[in-house]
């Protein structure tokens, strides 16, 4: 190869040679002298080249090119140095940003599916125990609170029907005894009549007794003590009428009580305990629909940790994303490499035969990254992966 | 006793949902970030189990199996690999140096909690 310098001076030789045959030698030498130098330069040119030299300043065009060229490569290689650089930054924060949101979106699976979990605890221990734990002895369950609230309503029923059955029986033993008060009252005014009769005949007897003089004094003893007798009668009969009188006004007020009692309407009692049993029917109603509604929330929860076991296998893309990023990295660094590489193969290059044959080199070495460095990631979809077992 | 499951895998997010999975089921997790720190915890406590990935800095996981093979501890420990190697020469590497079971990533908690359950109860 022929530097720049060189070809000069062969031109300027040359150039001197035939300006020596043209002022000494005839016209024909001068024309064949002129062909011959021609000839020379471009031969030398063809057969040699002419190259560029460093720090030249040349109007030679071919050297202008090189070192244009030199300048351009250098260029490209600074240029890919901040493009590759900024998108390895970017990839890298596309990778921190991912495993961020990631970690934050399990977290926030774990923590759905984990309430999820509780709430479907609690709906069952609603619906077992109405309000507490199922293996707590002291807590009733519900089927059973509506079996004792239905006997208890059954029982208060009729205990209210037995008692007004004894209520009518009392009225009837009351009017008997009112009737045998009249009685008594009956054989009092013929004790009383007796009694009066008595004290007549006393009285009768006591004139007669005075009329028959000293035979009759005896007798008249006998008929006093007759009238006295007569007249207690009469006092006793008097006082058993007064007891009678109260015994007959308590009998009418314990009559008017039992009355009221007897005459009482029962039906209350049977609407009450209808009025009840159709509560406990809807309550027990409610009951079914709730131990159906957590039956409903216990297979949501289910399908909620099939969902969020989905979810954990999506967000594994995370971790394949990350290494085919990686992956990127690698094949971007590695094109980095190659565009610096032609680049220094040409920067301040004097030999180009020599720069285009490194350069080449560089990118065979680019060319040939795919074969020797294998990428793990497979996957195609985020289809759980095959299991195996030794 | 809860059993205690080694989980090495230098993805943060796969080590959480491991032990997120595994937790759940009652099982003890142990973490580790690499193949060396897996290494360190395997000797610190006594797993019942171990779950590696493949590529990892410092100690990948077929290095990791073969060192515990090594170790009189772990010579009938289940070793499972879970990684997203798929091919069939990394699966024979992986049965040569003496793991139990190949899971290709990603994995379905379900049938995580299935192959555990089968092979350590």
């Amino acid at each position: 190869m022929l530097t720049s310098n060189k070809y000069a001076a062969l031109i300027a030789l040359v150039a001197i040679a035939v300006a020596l045959v043209a002022w000494f030698a005839d016209p024909i030498w001068r024309v064949l002298a002129v062909a011959v130098v021609a000839a020379v330069v471009w031969f030398a040119a063809a057969r040699y080249g002419v190259a560029c030299q460093a720090g030249e300043t040349q109007v030679d065009p071919m050297a202008g090119y090189c070192a244009g060229l030199g300048a351009l490569m250098d260029n490209l290689a600074a240029a890919g140095q901040v493009q590759s650089r900024s998108s390895r930054g970017e990839l890298d924060r596309v990778k921190s940003l991912l495993q961020e949101a990631i970690n934050q979106l399990i977290a926030n699976f774990n923590a759905m599916n984990a309430h999820v979990q509780a709430q479907r605890e609690l709906a069952l221990s609603i619906v077992n125990g109405m309000g507490g734990d199922s293996k707590d002895a002291e807590s009733v369950g519900f089927a059973e609170f509506v079996s004792d609230t239905s006997k208890t309503m059954q029982s208060f029923v009729d205990s209210t029907i037995s008692t007004s059955k004894i209520a009518m029986g009392l009225v009837e033993t009351m009017e008997t005894i009112n009737n045998e008060a009249g009685d008594i009252r009956g054989i009092l005014a013929e004790i009383e009549a007796i009694a009066k009769q008595t004290n007549l005949l006393a009285l009768n007897a006591a004139i007669e007794a005075a009329r028959a003089g000293e035979a009759g004094r005896g007798f008249a003893v006998v008929a006093d003590e007759v009238r006295n007798l007569s007249q207690r009668t009469d006092q006793f009969s008097h006082e058993i009428r007064t007891h009678m009188d109260q015994v007959d006004g308590s009998l009418g007020r314990a009559n008017e009580s039992i009355y009221a009692i007897a005459s009482m309407d029962m039906n209350f009692a049977l609407q009450a305990k209808q009025r009840v049993e159709g509560t406990m029917t809807r309550l027990e109603t409610i009951n079914h629909a709730m131990a159906d509604a957590a039956r409903g929330i216990d297979a949501h929860a289910t399908q909620v940790t099939s969902e969020v076991n989905a979810a954990v296998t999506a967000l594994q893309f995370q971790d394949l994303s990350s290494q085919l990023i990686g992956h990127a990295q690698v094949r971007l660094e590695a094109l980095n490499d190659g565009v610096q590489g032609v680049a220094q193969s040409f920067s301040g290059a004097s030999d180009m035969d020599a720069a285009i044959a490194r350069a080449r080199g560089q990118v065979e070495a680019l060319s040939n990254l795919d074969n020797t460095r294998l990428n793990p990631v497979k996957q195609e979809s985020m289809s759980s992966g095959d299991i195996e077992l030794f | 006793m809860a059993k205690v499951i080694l989980t090495v895998d230098d993805s943060a997010s796969i080590r959480q949902m491991v032990a997120f999975t595994l937790k759940s089921a009652g099982y003890e997790v142990v973490e580790a970030v690499d193949g060396e720190d897996g290494l360190n915890k395997a000797r610190g406590k006594n797993a019942d189990l171990v779950l590696t990935d493949q590529n990892m800095p410092k100690m990948d996981g077929l290095t990791l199996i073969k060192t515990l093979r090594g170790l009189p501890q772990y010579r009938s420990t289940p070793i499972l690999m879970l990684t997203t190697e798929s091919s069939d020469a990394m699966k024979a590497g992986g049965k040569a140096a003496g793991a139990t079971g190949w899971l290709v990533k990603p994995f379905d908690p379900q049938k995580l909690l299935e192959v555990v359950k089968k092979v350590i109860g």
